[in-house]
């Protein structure tokens, strides 16, 4: 009795037509140029459509775009927008729009964050320094826009997929800088905003002028922070749709949901790196015997556990090798060796990560494993987020320092360019003229595979980091949701997925 | 008269208050490792430079100052840096009523169950150790622990409320929060309200109504309780200055947007402007809660008035 007075208290809660997604924090903006943060992107992509995107094989396809043409010198690019394009407000979208809003990104004024993935452009580069050299972005037609580049970039149009390159309209941002409110933000994405309650809720209603009505009629964007209470509120029925699952729950979980859990090998990599300015880290072979002492399989599966991939690469995918356990110590115990140490003389290693549990247990299993197989000692240092990011880059104190890396993109170049000499986030030191040359040459699209593999062996050649594994997506899905696909960026446009019950007697599964 | 002098008086030593909290807090955050615009990507020097000069990052720390304080007297807090799509009294406004409201329901709460259990149980020594002892251990139990047991039980396995989450027009999000929050000062509440009875059974006005031939009943609620409530009203200010630091954990856990949450991301995101504004509206928010309790205090206490 008491049950059903309460439920009948209860009416928005997982009500049928509104799409209820985790999102993990809250988003730090929804202004397209300034956001950084992976819950705001996921939130954008419902609310804006770049000129492409990615989809959930990996390639690159036209979205605001219904065409481009690629000059043969790779610098030139034509877009055709669609002709159907339009905002919340009905207008048409323009070339000067994306002109507008691609200026608005390069201004030093505007802060935006992820400015830097548009520096291919001719002036960009220059524009985000202060100068206001001509940038070179035409919209020779009302639906026609002309970039070109100052040096080809084979990833280029992916670039262009992201939240920075979203066409926001001159007359929303001449609204001052928050524009970003319901009923004031304008967008040519499938949903509209509709309501914002700062670190609860973001509403999203379905754009009325979009060209193919998304199915899901309201999304229900919850901020969720912690894995285990989001877990509970889904178990609980209020969520259809979770952005994660707690550590080391995916073999439960399985057992309790089944296929509803989605888990997927994301494009992202957890490794460690050396940072080889330290004088006992210089020496390449105690650095390749403190590589090979390390289990992946271990790790991944006792402590992550959640589906993750060990990795001996640089790159996501790249084909894992499982190398006998006892070959891989005493190949360990020999390059030890060679390097000049015995287990009586061995160093004592500092492992630097940031504030975690996962990193803290991933830290204990790692400085057993180094002093087992090589009698090497570990002080373990953890620091808070903000300044193990500033000691990591300064590279003054770190020795081993944990890190980890989400593709942006797909396209290798993403893991690879962080390695070149000098390279803002390059924190291990790491510097080959030989290396920065292929990694040129991955960006300019020239041969690009063996490019590719040539930067990846030179990179896991001179151990300057230790790949560990690759990350996984993991999602929890309602039954009443369909639709929902594994994406290797875990881009989950709402517009993708649907009530199975909506199209009547139609069902997925 | 004398009423309004004290209260100039107060509010010219919340002022300073105020003021030096501000400075330290500025001070502070320029000492600490790590800031604002520190992240994993790589950001153009200009971009940062506009940031940094749009925030005052770059002046020092005198300035910075001056200019915080000219600002916060016009009422503008400035942007957050976290969020910079909100002005910090924006979020401030929407998450302190939050806050206050789950904070002085909790009270009610804890104030309406603890008086009536004190006075059926304070004549009874049995209860009264059970009591004690009950008090010790869940005081021990962190909120931490608590939030999620409730939520097991009432949203999980009975799925009478939710789980999470937080609506002005949906009542029910707030019953576990508060129920939360007040579980420990219920506590605190029924082991200070049992000793003061206690001790005030021992007065002589107690003795005399006991004397008088008056129903057990009556002279605890008619004679010893008023005495034991004044006694206890002393606790009031600790019990508020809980409640707000305790809402942070409570917040975190239910995913409720209030002002403990933006307090903790704030230091954490080395969010200087947000900071700053919580920090600022905590202490306001705590001195104010003070005085009504010192000035209630002696309404009821005529003792606390001679002394003043």
């Amino acid at each position: 009795m008491i049950r059903i007075v309460l439920l009948a208290l209860l009416p928005a809660f997982a009500s049928a037509q509104t799409l209820e997604r985790g999102n993990g924090p809250e988003p730090d903006s929804l202004d397209p140029h300034r956001a950084q943060g992976l819950s705001a992107q996921q939130i954008l992509r419902d609310l804006y459509e770049p000129l492409v995107r990615e989809n959930a094989s990996g390639e690159a396809e036209l979205a605001a775009a219904s065409g481009v043409q690629v000059s043969d010198d790779g610098l030139i690019y034509t877009f055709q927008l669609r002709e159907d394009g339009r905002y919340s407000d009905g207008q048409l979208v323009t070339a000067e729009d994306f002109k507008a809003s691609l200026e608005r990104a390069l201004d030093p004024a505007t802060g935006a964050a992820y400015g830097a993935m548009l520096r291919p452009i001719r002036g960009a580069s220059e524009r985000l320094e202060g100068n206001k050299v001509p940038l070179c972005i035409e919209a020779p037609e009302t639906l026609t826009l002309r970039i070109c580049l100052s040096t080809p970039r084979a990833d280029f149009l992916r670039r262009l997929s992201l939240p920075v390159a979203m066409p926001v309209p001159r007359r929303n941002f001449e609204h001052g800088a928050r524009f970003t409110r319901p009923g004031v933000l304008i967008g040519n994405g499938a949903y509209v905003l509709s309501e914002w309650v700062p670190q609860s809720t973001i509403v999203l209603t379905r754009n009325p002028h979009f060209r193919q009505p998304a199915p899901i009629e309201r999304v229900r964007y919850h901020v969720t922070e912690d894995a285990a209470h989001e877990l509970k509120r889904f178990t609980a029925g209020e969520l259809h749709l979770t952005e994660t699952i707690p550590p080391g729950q995916a073999a439960r979980l399985r057992t309790q949901f089944g296929d509803r859990l989605h888990i997927a090998s994301a494009y992202a990599t957890f490794f460690l790196g050396f940072n080889l300015r330290q004088p006992e880290l210089k020496n390449p072979a105690l650095r390749e015997a403190l590589s090979l002492a390390i289990d992946r399989d271990i790790l991944t599966r006792h402590i992550t556990g959640n589906g993750e991939l060990p990795l001996y690469g640089v790159l996501p995918n790249s084909s894992a090798q499982t190398i006998d356990k006892a070959a891989r110590e005493a190949d360990a115990r020999a390059r030890f060796a060679a390097a000049g140490f015995a287990r009586e003389t061995a160093p004592t290693i500092e492992l630097r990560y940031n504030t975690s549990l996962v990193n803290r247990r991933l830290g204990l299993a790692i400085a057993a494993m180094w002093r087992e197989v090589l009698g090497v000692q570990t002080r373990l240092r953890h620091e808070e987020w903000r300044s193990f990011v500033v000691s990591r880059r300064e590279a003054r104190i770190t020795q081993v320092f944990r890190a980890g890396w989400f593709g942006d993109y797909q396209d290798p170049v993403n893991f690879l360019e962080p390695f070149t000499s000098d390279h803002p986030l390059n924190a291990t030191g790491f510097a080959d003229a030989e290396f920065d040359t292929l990694v040129a040459q991955v960006a300019t699209g020239i041969d690009a595979e063996n490019a590719i593999s040539s930067a990846e062996q030179r990179l896991l050649h001179a151990n300057a980091l230790i790949p560990l594994f690759q990350y996984t997506s993991k999602h929890l899905v309602s039954e009443q949701i369909c639709g929902f696909a594994a994406h290797p960026l875990d881009h989950h446009p709402s517009s993708s997925m649907r009530f199975c019950e909506q199209r009547t007697g139609e069902r997925d599964k | 008269m004398k009423w309004l002098n004290r209260l100039a008086l107060r509010a010219a030593g919340t002022a300073v208050t105020l003021l030096i909290l501000v400075a330290v807090c500025l001070m502070l955050l320029r000492a600490v490792p790590g800031g604002p615009l520190d992240t994993e990507r790589d950001m153009p020097t200009a971009v940062r430079a506009a940031i940094e000069a749009q925030y005052g990052l770059n002046l020092p720390f005198t300035e910075q100052f001056t200019r915080y304080l000219r600002n916060a007297i016009d009422g503008r807090l400035g942007p957050s840096m976290q969020y910079p799509d909100f002005d910090v009294e924006e979020l401030i406004a929407i998450s302190a009523p939050i806050t206050i409201t789950l904070g002085l329901l909790a009270t009610l709460l804890a104030l309406g169950t603890a008086i009536p259990i004190a006075a059926a149980i304070a004549a009874e020594p049995l209860a009264l150790q059970a009591a004690r002892t009950g008090t010790l251990i869940m005081l021990a139990v962190p909120k931490f622990v608590l939030a999620p047991v409730l939520v097991l039980i009432f949203s999980l396995s009975l799925n009478w409320l939710p789980a999470g989450g937080f609506a002005w027009n949906q009542p029910l999000t707030w019953v576990l929060p508060v129920a939360c929050l007040a579980l420990p000062q219920f506590f605190v509440l029924l082991r200070v309200l049992i000793e003061n009875l206690r001790a005030a059974m021992e007065k002589s006005p107690v003795i005399a109504a006991r004397a008088r031939g008056y129903s057990p009943m009556r002279v605890v609620t008619r004679h010893a309780l008023p005495l034991a409530l004044a006694q206890t009203f002393g606790f009031f200010g600790p019990i508020l200055v809980a409640l707000l630091t305790g809402s942070a954990v409570i917040e975190q856990v239910f995913n409720i947007p209030g002002l403990g949450r933006y307090l903790v991301q704030a230091a954490l995101n080395r969010d200087f402007t947000l900071l700053i504004g919580c920090v600022v509206t905590v202490a306001t928010i705590t001195i104010i809660a003070h005085f009504l309790v010192e000035t209630l205090q002696e309404l009821f206490d005529p003792r606390m008035r001679a002394r003043g």
